[in-house]
C-alpha cells in the first residue's frame, strides 16, 4: 500500500532530472563558444588583451593565475565569481602573486616590511601620547580612561587595525584619519587623484602609471604594465609629506601656501595634492647629474624589506652612500649571485653581469647595477640602462678621513637644505566627522593640522642613536583637544618635541662650509640668533621670542639646545638628541680658529686639543700675541 | 537666483560706520531734524574736556565758522565730526596751530610721495622715484585718476589704481579699512587720539551708545601717544612692527592657527604676527616717540621723497661720547649719560665703545649701527600682485588674506558659489568704489639671512626687497590682460625689482656675528648659493629705487667673502670678548652651559 505513494514521487524526481539536464543542455549549447577550446575562457571575451609584461604573459599564464575568477566559463557573471581585480592587493596575494612557484617569499617578506605595516609610524604616535600622558598628569591633569585617551594599547601594524571598529584611542585615530592612507594595505582606486593611486600592494609600486584601461567594449584592453623598473612617480606619489623626501630630492621644497607665482591669473601649477605647491629649490646631485631614479639606490630590500619586521625605517633600510663610494665587489671568479641574475634580467635594460663583478650593500644585498668592469666602477641607471663612470676613492682623501669628524654622517656636511616645519598645531574636534581610512567611511572626530612658519635653509645637527651625527628635522606638535581654544597650561593641551634624522635626500657635490655648523647657531640647534662670547663664555639671543608666543616654554621654536626641564613640552629623544654640552663646547671650540685655520690639511687640527694647549703657553706663536689681547 | 552673475557690493565698514552714527543719531535720543544744538552738554553730559590748551567751547571746534552767525538754532548735520580731518584741520586747528598744520600737509606721513613714487617709478609710469613728482597734497601733482578709456597694456597703467585701492588706505586723509584692532581717526586725530582695539567709546558722555563700533576710548587729544598707536599703521611688516617684535604670519589658514589663551597680545584678537625678539630700546621700555620727534613725524615743511631725506635722530646723538647734546631729556654726566623718557623714566645711557672688537676696525666705520646690530629684519621675496575684476570661486576659497579686514569678514562669509560676479573695492583716495579687488601674495617670507648695500651716505646698510613685483591683470571677462608681468623701471634700467635699505627697529645690544656678513654669500650680495631656479635668484639684490643708494660692487662684495688675515684675527679677538658683556645684559640673551 506504501507503493504507489512512492511511485509518483521517484517518477517526478527523474522527471525533473531529466527536464534540468535537458535546460542545461539547451542552456549550454545556445551559449557563444570558440570553435577551438581556448586555455583559458578569459580570453573568449578578453580576446585582445596586451601583456603585462615579458615575465607574465598571457599566453604563457593565462588570467586567471594572477586574477582567479572562473577561467572555464565563457559568460561574465559566472566567470568573474571569485575574481581579484587588482591581484596585488595583500588581501589576496597569497593566492595571486604570492601563489607557490610564483613569489611567496616576496611576499612574506613585502608583508613584513615597513610600507605594509606602518610600525614605525604607529609605535612613534603611539609613544608620544603615552608622553604626553605622563605630562597631562605631571601637570595635574585628570586623564580619562577609556576609549578617548588614556589606556593606550600598542598596536603593532596596520594589519592590526583593519577592520576594527572605532572609537579607538587618540592616536590610533589620529593615525586613521591623517596617515592611514600611505600604506601597501590600502585598497586602490577608492578615491579620485592621488590618494586613489596610492595602495594596492604589490601594484602601489610594480604597476606604471597610466590612464585607466579601456573596457572590452571600447577595444583591446591595454592591461596595466608591470615593472621592476619602478618609475620615481610611484614612490612620490605617497613619499611627498612629513619628511617630503620624494620631493626633496627633486628639488621641490613644499611652500607656504601661496601657490606663487601666479599663471593665467590663477595659482601657480606647481601643486601638490592637497592643496599645495612647491618652489624650486635645488635637486639631490644623484638626480640632477645622472637623472637617477629612487630605485638606482633603493634595493628589493630597503622596499620589500627582508623578511624581518622592523619598527624603525634605519633599520630596514639597506643601502648607505659607501656602498657606492666606496664599494664592495664580489671577489673575482666566484659564482655570480642567481638573485642579481634574475633582476638584471627582469631590468630588460642593464647588460649581462657576464664575467664583471657586481658590488654589494653592508647587509650583503647584491647592487646588481653596480659593477666594477674592465674600464673602471661603471653605475647602471635601471631605468634605461646608460652607464655612469663612478669616481671612487673620493672618501679616502683628507677632508673624509678627518679625525674629528669622525661621527659625522654624509649628510651631515653634503645635505645643504632640508625642509622644516616649526610648531605643527594639531587639533582634535570632537564633534565633527572625518573619513577613517582604516574603517573606510567618515567617522566621529576631526583633525585639523596647522603650523608656525617653514624654512629649507641651514638644516639643524642632531646626534642620532648610536652617534652618528645626522641633519635633523624637527617635529613639535602642540596637541588641541576639543573646540575650544586650549593653551599650553590647559591640561587638554600638550606639546611633543622629537628630532627625526633622515638622509633629506638634497645631496650635493659641495659641502656646507666650516662656519656653517662651527659658528651657526641654528645649525648647532640654538634656533635662529646671535651668538656671542661674553665673559669668557658664548652667550645666545634668540630672534624667535619664547616669552611673547604663550606657548609657556623657555626656548625658541626653532631651537632645541636650550631648552630646560621646567619647558611644557615633552622631548623625545630615544632615537636622535641635541647635541649635548660638551659636544657644542668642543665644536664652538674651533670657530674662532677658522678664521685664519680654514682647510682641513692645517696642522692646527692634526691635534687639535694639543694645538690649543700650546696656544696658551707658547708665545712665539702668532695667535699668542692676539691671547694676549685677551682672545680665547 | 545665485547663478546669475550680479555684482555684490563689497560693505565697508567705515560706511557703516557712518550709517551707525546716523542711526544712532535718529535713535538714539540725540537730536532729530529741526532741533537747536547748541547746547551741547544737554546731550553729550559727562563728555571730557579734550585736553589741557583745549579748553575752548565744543563749538569753536564743531561748528564752522560759516555757521557761527547770531544765535540762531544749530542743526546736528552742520557740526563737523572729527575737525581734525585734513578737509577741515586749516579750518580748526591752523589758527592755534599754523606751524604744525602747515608743515604736516607737506609731510610724507600726509603727502606718502615715498611710497607713491618709488611704486610709480617702479611700475614705469615716471621716470624717476625722486625728486617726487605725485603726491596728496602740496606741492606734489595729485595721484592720477585711473584711466578706464582704453584696456591696461602694462603695470603703468594699473599702478595708480594699485597705489589708491591698496597702499594708500595708510594715509591719515582715511581711517583705512576699519576693524578689530585696527581703529583710527583721520588727520591730527589719526595720531593723537585713542581708540581701543575694538573702537568702542569708553568715557563719561551719556550720548555716545557704548556698543557701537568706530569712536574713539574717550573724547580727548594726547601728546602722550603710545607705541599701539603707531602700529595701527605700522605693522605687517612695515617698519614699526618690529620694534614690538612682530613679523606677519603667512597668509594661508594653516599658517594662522587660533591664538593660543594665555598669549599676550600686541592687539585685541592679534593672530596675524609671529613674535620675535623685540628691540632692545623697546625691551628697555622705550617708545617709538622717544626717537622719533615732532620734526620727523609731522615735517620740517619741507616736502620729501623718502623717509631717508628726513633728518632723523642718529643713534650716536644719545650714543656718542661726546656728540654735541640736541636730544631732549639725555643728560651727559661723569658718571654715564641718562635719557629721560617721554614717560619721565630716566634710563642709563650705554655709550658707543670705541674699543669695541667690531668698532676699532677702521673699515667699520663706513657701516650703519643697524648693518651689525639689527637681529632680524623684513625679508619678504617675491610679491605677486593681482587685481581681480571677477574672483573665481576657488581663488575666492583659497586665498585667506585680503589686506583688509572688512573684505576679509565679507568674503568669509560668502558660502560656495555665491561669487559669481564681479568685485568691488575702495579707493582710499576719492573714497568710491570701482569694479575689481587688488590681493597679494608672496614666494617666501623670511626674517634671516639679510643682504649688505649702500644708503645714500655711502655707508654699508641692510637691504630688504621691497618689492619684487609680478603684476596680473583679470579682467571682467574673466581675461587675464597681464600674466605675472615684471614691470620695467621709468627709465628704462631694468625690471622694477628693487632692494631698498633698511633701518631695521629690532636693534640687539651685541651686534650679529662677522660671519653673517663675511664670507656669507647672502651678506654679501650674492643671494643663497644652492642654486639658480627662479626662487632661489630671488634672493639675489636687484638695485634700489632711489639715486644714490646701491647694491654692493663686485669689488667690495668680493672682499666680503674673501676677508684679508686682518679681518681673521679681528674674528678671533672678537670671539675672545676682550670687552666683556653689554653691561646691563638682556633678560633674554642666555649663557650656554
Amino acid at each position: 500500500m506504501a507503493a504507489p505513494k512512492t511511485i509518483p514521487s521517484v517518477r517526478i524526481a527523474a522527471l525533473l532530472v531529466v527536464v534540468m539536464g535537458l535546460l542545461v543542455f539547451h542552456k549550454e549549447a545556445g551559449r557563444e563558444r570558440p570553435t577551438v577550446p581556448l586555455k583559458e575562457a578569459c580570453l573568449f571575451c578578453h580576446e585582445r588583451t596586451t601583456d603585462p609584461d615579458a615575465a607574465h604573459r598571457i599566453s604563457g599564464f593565462g588570467c586567471a593565475s594572477c586574477h582567479l575568477g572562473n577561467p572555464f566559463a565563457y559568460e561574465k557573471a559566472r566567470a568573474h565569481t571569485g575574481l581579484v581585480k587588482r591581484p596585488g592587493d595583500l588581501r589576496s596575494v597569497e593566492k595571486t602573486c604570492g601563489a607557490p612557484g610564483c613569489h611567496p617569499e616576496a611576499v612574506t617578506r613585502v608583508k613584513n616590511g615597513l610600507m605594509a605595516t606602518n610600525a614605525g609610524i604607529l609605535k612613534v604616535l603611539q609613544r608620544r601620547w603615552e608622553d604626553l600622558d605622563r605630562r597631562g598628569r605631571e601637570k595635574g591633569a585628570s586623564v580619562e580612561k577609556g576609549p578617548g585617551r588614556g589606556e593606550v594599547r600598542p598596536v603593532a601594524t596596520v594589519r592590526d587595525l583593519l577592520g576594527r571598529e572605532p572609537p579607538r584611542d587618540l592616536p590610533l585615530d589620529l593615525y586613521a584619519k591623517m596617515c592611514g592612507a600611505c600604506h601597501l594595505w590600502k585598497p586602490r582606486g577608492d578615491r579620485p587623484g592621488e590618494i586613489g593611486e596610492r595602495g594596492g600592494g604589490c601594484s602601489d609600486c610594480h604597476l606604471v602609471p597610466g590612464p585607466p584601461p579601456r573596457t572590452p567594449a571600447e577595444g583591446p584592453l591595454d592591461h596595466p604594465r608591470l615593472t621592476t623598473r619602478i618609475p620615481s612617480e610611484n614612490c612620490i606619489k605617497c613619499h611627498n609629506r612629513s619628511a617630503r623626501m620624494g620631493l626633496s630630492y627633486f628639488g621641490r621644497y613644499e611652500s607656504e601656501g601661496y601657490g606663487t607665482p601666479y599663471e593665467k591669473g590663477d595659482f601657480s601649477p606647481r601643486t601638490l595634492s592637497g592643496n599645495r605647491h612647491y618652489l624650486d629649490i635645488t635637486p639631490d646631485v644623484h638626480q640632477r647629474k645622472a637623472g637617477m631614479d629612487c630605485i638606482d639606490c633603493h634595493t628589493s630590500m630597503d622596499l620589500m624589506g627582508d623578511g624581518k619586521a622592523y619598527d624603525r625605517m634605519e633599520e630596514q633600510v639597506d643601502v648607505a652612500c659607501t656602498d657606492c663610494h666606496r664599494p664592495t665587489f664580489d671577489p673575482p671568479g666566484g659564482p655570480l649571485d642567481p638573485l642579481a641574475e634574475r633582476l638584471t634580467r627582469a631590468n630588460g635594460m642593464l647588460p649581462e653581469v657576464g664575467d664583471n663583478r657586481i658590488a654589494r650593500t653592508r647587509k650583503g644585498t647584491s647592487l646588481y647595477n653596480l659593477r666594477l668592469e674592465k674600464g673602471g666602477v661603471l653605475f647602471y641607471r635601471k631605468r634605461d640602462g646608460r652607464p655612469f663612470p663612478l669616481q671612487t676613492g673620493v672618501l679616502e682623501r683628507p677632508h673624509h678621513r678627518f679625525p674629528g669628524h669622525g661621527r659625522l654622517s654624509c649628510q651631515a656636511c653634503h645635505s645643504p637644505w632640508v625642509p622644516q616645519c616649526y610648531g605643527c598645531h594639531l587639533t582634535t574636534l570632537g564633534s565633527e566627522m572625518q573619513h577613517d581610512w582604516l574603517a573606510g567611511r567618515h567617522t566621529q572626530g576631526r583633525w585639523k593640522e596647522a603650523r608656525a612658519f617653514m624654512r629649507f635653509l641651514t638644516p639643524g645637527l642632531g646626534v642620532r642613536q648610536g652617534g652618528a651625527v645626522y641633519p635633523v628635522s624637527p617635529c613639535e606638535v602642540f596637541f588641541e583637544e576639543g573646540g575650544a581654544a586650549a593653551g599650553p597650561r590647559d591640561p587638554r593641551g600638550h606639546a611633543h618635541l622629537a628630532l627625526s634624522t633622515a638622509d633629506p635626500h638634497t645631496t650635493q657635490t659641495a659641502s656646507r662650509t666650516c662656519l656653517d655648523c662651527h659658528g651657526n647657531p641654528k645649525t648647532l640647534g640654538l634656533g635662529e640668533g646671535i651668538l656671542y662670547r661674553a665673559e669668557g663664555a658664548w652667550h645666545f639671543r634668540p630672534t624667535w621670542d619664547a616669552g611673547a608666543s604663550g606657548l609657556g616654554r623657555d626656548h625658541p621654536l626653532d631651537g632645541w639646545l636650550l631648552r630646560s626641564e621646567g619647558s611644557p613640552e615633552a622631548f623625545d629623544t630615544a632615537f636622535s638628541r641635541p647635541f649635548d654640552a660638551q659636544e657644542v663646547r668642543r665644536i664652538l671650540a674651533v670657530s674662532p680658529c677658522l678664521g685664519c685655520h680654514e682647510t682641513y690639511e692645517d696642522p692646527v687640527y692634526r691635534d687639535f686639543t694639543l694645538s690649543l694647549e700650546r696656544l696658551g703657553m707658547e708665545e712665539t706663536l702668532p695667535c699668542a700675541r692676539l691671547v694676549a689681547k685677551g682672545a680665547p | 537666483m545665485t547663478r546669475n552673475p550680479t555684482l555684490w557690493l563689497l560693505c565697508f565698514l567705515p560706511g557703516l560706520l557712518v550709517g551707525a552714527y546716523g542711526a544712532s543719531a535718529g535713535t538714539g535720543g540725540l537730536p532729530g531734524p529741526g532741533s537747536n544744538c547748541r547746547d551741547c552738554l544737554s546731550c553729550h553730559e559727562g563728555i571730557e574736556r579734550t585736553g589741557p590748551g583745549h579748553s575752548m567751547t565744543c563749538l569753536e571746534c564743531h561748528l564752522p565758522p560759516k555757521d557761527h552767525v547770531g544765535r540762531g538754532p544749530i542743526l546736528h548735520e552742520t557740526l563737523v565730526r572729527n575737525p581734525s580731518d585734513p578737509v577741515h584741520a586749516k579750518t580748526f586747528c591752523l589758527p592755534c596751530h599754523e606751524g604744525e598744520v602747515r608743515r604736516l600737509d607737506r609731510s610724507l606721513h600726509t603727502t606718502m610721495a615715498g611710497i607713491i613714487n618709488q611704486t610709480r617709478y617702479l611700475w614705469g609710469a615716471q621716470e624717476q622715484a625722486a625728486p617726487a613728482v605725485y603726491g596728496l597734497g602740496d606741492p606734489f601733482r595729485p595721484l592720477p585718476e585711473p584711466s578706464w578709456a582704453t584696456l591696461p597694456e602694462g603695470p603703468k597703467d594699473l599702478v595708480d589704481d594699485f597705489l589708491r585701492r591698496r597702499c594708500l588706505r595708510c594715509h591719515i586723509h582715511t581711517q583705512g579699512p576699519q576693524g578689530p584692532g585696527a581703529y583710527r581717526a583721520t588727520g591730527c586725530a589719526a595720531c593723537h587720539c585713542l581708540y581701543g582695539p575694538e573702537g568702542r567709546y569708553e568715557g563719561a558722555d551719556k550720548a555716545i551708545d557704548r556698543g557701537k563700533r568706530g569712536f574713539p576710548r574717550r573724547h580727548t587729544l594726547t601728546r602722550d601717544i603710545p607705541n599701539s598707536q603707531c602700529l595701527l599703521c605700522h605693522r605687517e611688516n612695515h617698519v614699526g612692527g618690529d620694534f614690538e617684535g612682530l613679523f606677519e604670519r603667512d597668509y594661508s589658514r594653516t599658517f594662522r592657527p587660533r591664538p593660543q589663551e594665555g598669549a599676550p597680545e600686541a592687539f585685541a584678537g592679534d593672530r596675524a604676527h609671529h613674535r620675535l625678539a623685540r628691540d632692545i630700546h623697546r625691551e628697555r621700555g622705550m617708545q617709538c616717540r622717544d626717537c622719533h620727534g615732532k620734526a620727523e613725524v609731522m615735517g620740517d615743511g619741507t616736502p620729501h621723497a623718502s623717509s631717508l631725506e628726513v633728518r632723523r635722530i642718529a643713534c650716536l646723538d644719545c650714543h656718542g661720547r661726546d656728540t654735541p647734546g640736541r636730544v631732549q631729556g639725555l643728560e651727559r654726566k661723569p658718571s654715564g649719560a641718562t635719557l629721560q623718557g617721554r614717560d619721565k623714566s630716566i634710563r642709563p645711557v650705554p655709550v658707543y665703545d670705541t674699543e669695541g672688537s667690531a668698532h676699532r676696525i677702521p673699515a667699520h666705520a663706513g657701516v650703519r649701527c643697524s648693518a651689525c646690530h639689527a637681529q632680524w629684519s623684513y625679508q619678504d621675496y617675491g610679491l605677486e600682485v593681482i587685481r581681480e575684476d571677477v574672483l573665481s570661486e576657488e581663488r575666492r576659497t583659497r586665498l585667506s588674506m585680503w589686506g583688509d579686514p572688512c573684505v576679509q569678514e565679507f568674503l568669509e562669509t560668502l558660502g560656495p558659489g555665491d561669487v559669481r560676479g564681479s568685485v568691488l573695492s575702495r579707493d582710499w583716495v576719492s573714497g568710491t568704489e570701482r569694479l575689481g579687488l587688488w590681493s597679494m601674495g608672496w614666494r617666501f617670507r623670511r626674517w634671516e639671512d639679510m643682504p649688505l648695500g649702500k644708503d645714500p651716505k655711502g655707508l654699508f646698510t641692510l637691504l630688504r626687497p621691497r618689492h619684487q613685483y609680478r603684476i596680473t591683470y583679470v579682467d571682467r571677462l574673466g581675461q587675464v590682460l597681464l600674466d605675472g608681468v615684471v614691470p620695467s623701471r621709468g627709465d628704462g634700467t631694468g625690471p622694477g625689482w628693487a632692494f631698498m635699505p633698511t633701518s631695521p627697529h629690532t636693534l640687539s645690544p651685541v651686534g650679529r656675528a662677522c660671519d653673517a656678513c663675511h664670507r656669507n654669500p647672502v651678506g654679501a650680495g650674492r643671494g643663497v648659493s644652492l642654486g639658480t631656479s627662479p626662487d632661489l635668484l630671488l634672493t639675489l639684490p636687484s638695485p634700489p629705487a632711489l639715486p644714490g643708494m646701491g647694491l654692493l660692487s663686485e669689488g667690495e662684495s668680493q672682499a666680503l667673502m674673501n676677508p684679508s688675515r686682518a679681518w681673521a684675527e679681528a674674528r678671533f679677538l672678537a670671539l675672545g670678548a676682550s670687552r666683556g658683556p653689554p653691561r646691563r645684559p638682556s633678560a633674554v640673551d642666555r649663557v650656554l652651559p
